[in-house]
């Protein structure tokens, strides 16, 4: 095995080279602008979860708060109806345990998707595709039954269990994508020296897949963070609901005060933010091996 | 020793046994948060007073029907619901709900029907029995008024005596309702927007309800079996007509633009502030309105009809049923009594959130009306007296479910299209009455469809298992394999356990649906046979022309947005993954605009993309309303054939799915890192071959990157597609279908089809026309890939 660092390293002094300066300012001034662009709702929501009610109705949504406070964070996080600190412990249960069960179990369905020989291999593909295209307000109901007469209803079992079996068409048809990318040629020679299919997925082409897997991590968690449907239908004790459930019900309590619901919002997605920016190295700097001959 | 411990074991079991196990009634509202509070403290106070029953609450925050629905289909409905005058009859209708007859003491005084506001208690009624107790009654037809306005304007306070007509009669002068709301509505010399409105509602189709509802125009012959329909009828013309008149041509109240977003916090604000005269609303806004408003505001009746009979008001409430599934009847009734009783009333009735059903209740100073020696904003309004007489004026309709959902609902869709000023009511009106009558005939001859046939059920989807298999793997049967191929397949199969356990979570729930694609189903009841029948009404335009109106705006959306969506995604990655300083954060604040909640977007998206305020026209037509960036806005208005007018984004038919696919642009940021994990995989030694054979920048990209790219390019294209063709977030938070049909999208059709009217066997078949839909094209991109996507990794 190759080590990459050195490759990296290589490259990056390569680039930075090739990158004149004029090239450079231009870029940088280009992503500046893209990020004003893109900033721009998120502007209106913090000025909005910024501004004391009085001036909600009564200014302009573009201006900033004139005497901003946190009075709209801080009825959020001390509503004892709401109790942030059990919410946000299930929050994070809700979108970190099945994110991990789904995308190791769906690595290793796509593994043979891709990259293994079986009988009515391109059929099955299909079938798996096809579990995305049926909408699921028809299958809502149904599976609702499903999972009551399981006795699974007002427990975290519909969202856990399911994970652990294969983590959805979604990220499989994504991971399968990314593993017919990897050349063949390592696992090729491990074959030879005697290597089993399981000893190559998980040398050769699970670490292979880490800036793919760091994706899936993070659309399964920012799913789970913010998913209302899922708690909404499955769970009935409010003590078991999760922050976004809670924040809905808040609002409602408040008959939509802006300013409290963005900063509900604001609130949910400042761990987002962070769980994003400290996962974002592993899309860039995967353990590439790819190419190594 | 032991002699003691025995008497003692006794003597614990015997106290156990004297205290009766406390029965667990469950309870499901949609309250929260300080209404949560609330409800708590009386469930406290209500357990301690029967300390036998426990009450748990479960507030449904969202989805509140669709929740008790699917708890109805899988047989864990709560003992004891909140329910609503206008829906209840979906649940009593088909016995989910337990007649109150039942119970001895319904006519009793604990009770008290007859000390209650009539309608209301009418309202709960369904085929002559009484469903639920009526806790609360919302009039949503009172005035609230800025006093200050009226001064300015010199207008008397108003006393009770107004009419409207449609017309405004100035020689009534105060005493002409439109003539008031005329008068106060403002305008600077020149400019034909006012800056301050006569009149606003809470919410757009409040306000055509309450025309209609209050000049109380005959559209069909009667309520109980409406055989005929007067759509076209003048009167009803004329008022249909009117109420867009108020919006769009004497605008007297908030543009159209402000109609279609169906944002009711907007109005309140606008009242507030004093851009709006007068706002209609219920009487829930008195809580709000008193703590956030000082005192120089009030409230009055909504006018009665100059030419009509009897004023009713539109208006609701809410009440207290038990399911017919409670195992302990008798103490859910004992909760439903003491909860819409006074104990349970008062309290709701202070804080001002609600006015109690008891009329004896509502009229005693400091329950629901102010303290007779309040102060400041508590004494407010001090008109609150008039909503007695106002309850007593509400009606609910009760029609007929295939009513409701048939013609009912496709008038109230039409309210879009008048409001909007798109269409004149005539036209409107005219096609309704051509095409409903035959629809009508249709639901009246609907005969009983005979019962579902299970077992064929069972064996079809056993059969439809097995084709499936049978498609799998008959064309590589009989294959001979080597051993090496044998080993190889069989260790693929390990692998893919988890997912063959897993598609049963998948693959029930999608049989099922299919096989009740071929029922009429309401959920609650066995379904019913109804063949091929949902295919065929959904694919006869005559029955129904919504499913093309529905593909194609379907289709518009996805052929937009999927390419558009694309290039977006893939221009960011490029962009993101050069080494540039301050890169990573860079790709945070990309993502962020996909990771923020979806409604809190929504409801900003709004205000960007409003006609008069947003700031996407701000850039078109700059601040005066004229020139702009480039005069792009003038020259948008002449395409759309509207001079003159800044492009009402999201109220008209043209721009609505444009400002949806721009919308969508800023979540752009999910494909894009989709892109940079595939852009890791591409070795630096492809670039460095292709730099030392002098290929520039562009040839780069082409010949290394965009090859490299295409097995996510390919991805990207199918789940796209496939979300695209399922789109309904936005247009389900944002425009409800409209602006007349324009985004009513598949999914948010089907979804209105299944939990709006409870049609699940006609919305399953819709479900797999689209499932078919996605699937043909799937398979062709799957075709076509073969062509142009390149897997370095590929078996052959």
């Amino acid at each position: 095995m190759k080590r990459t660092d050195a490759e990296h390293f290589r490259r990056s002094t390569r680039f930075a080279k090739l990158a004149h300066r004029s090239n450079y300012t231009l870029l940088w001034i280009v992503l500046l602008v893209g990020a004003v662009l893109f900033m721009l709702p998120l502007y209106v929501m913090i000025a909005l979860s910024l501004k004391p009610e009085a001036e909600i109705g009564t200014t302009s949504m573009w201006s900033w708060p004139k005497s901003p406070t946190l009075v709209h964070y801080v009825t959020v996080l001390t509503d004892p109806d709401l109790n942030f600190i059990r919410k946000f412990f299930n929050t994070l249960f809700l979108s970190t345990v099945p994110t991990i069960a789904s995308v190791v179990t769906a690595a290793m369905v796509a593994y043979p998707f891709a990259r293994l020989r079986f009988r009515g291999r391109d059929r099955l593909f299909l079938i798996l595709l096809s579990t995305m295209m049926l909408p699921g307000v028809v299958t809502l109901i149904p599976s609702y039954v499903l999972f009551a007469k399981l006795g699974w209803i007002n427990t975290y079992k519909p969202f856990v269990i399911p994970a652990f079996f294969g983590g959805g068409a979604f990220a499989i048809f994504l991971l399968r994508q990314f593993m017919m990318g990897i050349p063949r040629e390592m696992d090729e020679a491990a074959k030879i020296d005697g290597a089993s299919n399981g000893v190559i997925f998980w040398r050769f082409i699970l670490p292979n897949c880490v800036p793919v897997l760091a994706t899936l991590a993070v659309f399964g968690f920012v799913g789970g963070f913010k998913d209302l449907m899922g708690p909404l239908m499955m769970l009935n004790d409010p003590d078991l609901m999760n922050l976004e459930v809670g924040l809905r019900s808040l609002q409602q309590a408040h008959r939509t005060e802006f300013g409290l619901m963005m900063a509900g919002s604001m609130i949910v997605l400042i761990p987002i933010f962070l769980i994003f920016f400290a996962c974002q190295r592993y899309f860039i700097r995967g353990i590439t091996l790819t190419g190594g001959k | 020793m032991t002699r003691r411990l025995l008497v003692l074991l006794t003597f614990l079991l015997g106290a156990c046994l004297s205290v009766a196990q406390p029965v667990t009634i469950r309870y499901a509202c949609t309250a929260g948060g300080d209404n949560l509070k609330q409800l708590n403290r009386l469930v406290k106070q209500f357990e301690s007073e029967f300390p036998n029953i426990r009450v748990k609450v479960e507030p449904i925050v969202d989805n509140y029907e669709n929740k008790l629905l699917s708890m109805l289909a899988a047989r864990v409905s709560p003992d004891v619901a909140v329910l609503n005058p206008n829906r209840f009859p979906m649940f009593a209708s088909r016995d989910a709900l337990k007649p109150l007859d039942d119970f001895a003491d319904l006519g009793g005084p604990e009770v008290d029907l007859k000390g209650r506001y009539p309608n209301i208690v009418k309202a709960f009624q369904y085929d002559g029995k009484q469903y639920a107790v009526p806790r609360d009654v919302a009039c949503s037809a009172y005035i609230y008024y800025n006093k200050r306005l009226f001064r300015e304007a010199g207008i008397p306070y108003p006393d009770g005596s107004w009419t409207w007509d449609t017309k405004v009669r100035p020689e009534l002068r105060e005493k002409d309702f439109m003539w008031v709301v005329s008068q106060l509505t403002l305008r600077k010399p020149n400019i034909r927007k006012p800056y301050q409105y006569g009149l606003a509602t809470a919410w757009p189709q409040l306000w055509m309800e309450t025309l209609l509802t209050s000049s109380n125009v005959r559209m069909w012959d009667n309520d109980e079996r409406p055989t005929k329909l007067f759509l076209d009828d003048p009167k009803v013309v004329d008022v249909f007509q009117f109420a867009s008149d108020c919006l769009n041509k004497f605008r007297w109240m908030p543009s159209s633009t402000d109609i279609t977003l169906g944002s009711g916090s907007t109005m309140q604000d606008e009242f507030r502030k004093g851009t709006v005269a007068m706002l209609q609303s219920g009487a829930w806004e008195v809580k709000d309105m008193r703590a956030k408003m000082k005192d120089d505001w009030d409230i009055a009746q909504f006018p009665t009809f100059a030419r009509g009979e009897a004023p009713y008001l539109p208006g609701e409430g809410a009440g207290l049923g038990i399911f017919a599934s409670t195992e302990h009847p008798q103490e859910a009734w004992e909760w439903v009594k003491w909860y819409c009783g006074p104990k349970g009333l008062i309290p709701m009735a202070q804080s001002g959130e609600s006015q109690p059903s008891i009329r004896a209740l509502a009229l005693e100073p400091g329950i629901w009306l102010p303290k007779t020696d309040a102060t400041g904003a508590a004494r407010m309004p001090e008109n609150l007296r008039i909503t007695d007489e106002m309850a007593m004026r509400v009606r609910t309709r009760q029609l007929p479910d295939w009513f409701t959902n048939g013609v009912a609902s496709d008038l109230q869709g039409s309210y879009y299209a008048v409001l909007s000023g798109e269409k004149t009511a005539e036209e409107v009106l005219k096609k309704l009455q051509e095409e409903e009558p035959a629809k009508l005939e249709l639901a009246l001859s609907r005969v009983e469809a005979p019962d579902y046939p299970f077992g064929i059920g069972v064996a079809v989807a056993v059969l439809l298992v097995a084709a499936l298999l049978g498609w799998i793997y008959a064309p590589e049967y009989g294959r001979k394999l080597s051993r090496e191929e044998k080993t190889e397949s069989r260790s693929a199969y390990l692998f893919l356990i988890p997912w063959l356990i897993g598609l049963a979570f998948t693959a029930g729930p999608m049989i099922y649906s299919f096989l009740l694609s071929f029922a009429e189903s309401d959920i609650i009841q066995t379904p019913k046979w109804r063949g091929i029948g949902n295919y065929a009404d959904a694919l006869n335009p005559r029955i129904d022309d919504t499913l093309y109106v529905s593909l194609r705006q379907t289709f518009y959306f996805a052929g937009l947005s999927v390419p558009l969506g694309m290039i977006a995604a893939l221009l960011l990655s490029l962009l993101l993954n050069q080494k540039v300083k301050g890169v990573p954060l860079f790709r945070a604040l990309y993502y962020l605009p996909s990771l923020a909640s979806a409604v809190a977007m929504s409801l900003i998206w709004m205000r960007l993309f409003d006609k008069d305020q947003g700031v996407i026209n701000l850039f078109l037509y700059g601040a005066d309303g004229q020139s702009g960036f480039l005069h792009l806005g003038p020259v948008l208005s002449n395409m759309l054939g509207t001079p003159g007018e800044p492009i009402n984004w999201l109220g008209s038919t043209k721009t609505v799915i444009p400002a949806f696919v721009i919308m969508g642009l800023w979540g752009a940021g999910g494909g894009t890192i989709i892109f940079l994990a595939g852009l890791q995989a591409i070795s630096v030694s492809y670039y460095e071959a292709a730099t030392l054979d002098g290929a520039n920048n562009w040839r780069r990209f082409r010949y290394v990157t965009l090859p490299m790219l295409t097995p996510y390019i390919f991805f990207s294209l199918i789940t796209g597609v496939i979300g695209a063709l399922q789109v309904f977030g936005q247009s389900f938070v944002i425009t409800q279908g409209g602006p007349d049909r324009a985004t009513n999208f598949m999914v948010v059709w089907l979804y209105q089809k299944a939990f709006g009217e409870l049609k699940m066997g006609y919305a399953s078949a819709l479900a797999w026309i689209l499932f078919v839909v996605i699937l043909a094209f799937t398979l062709l991109q799957l075709a076509a890939a073969k062509k142009w996507v390149y897997y370095e990794g590929d078996l052959k």
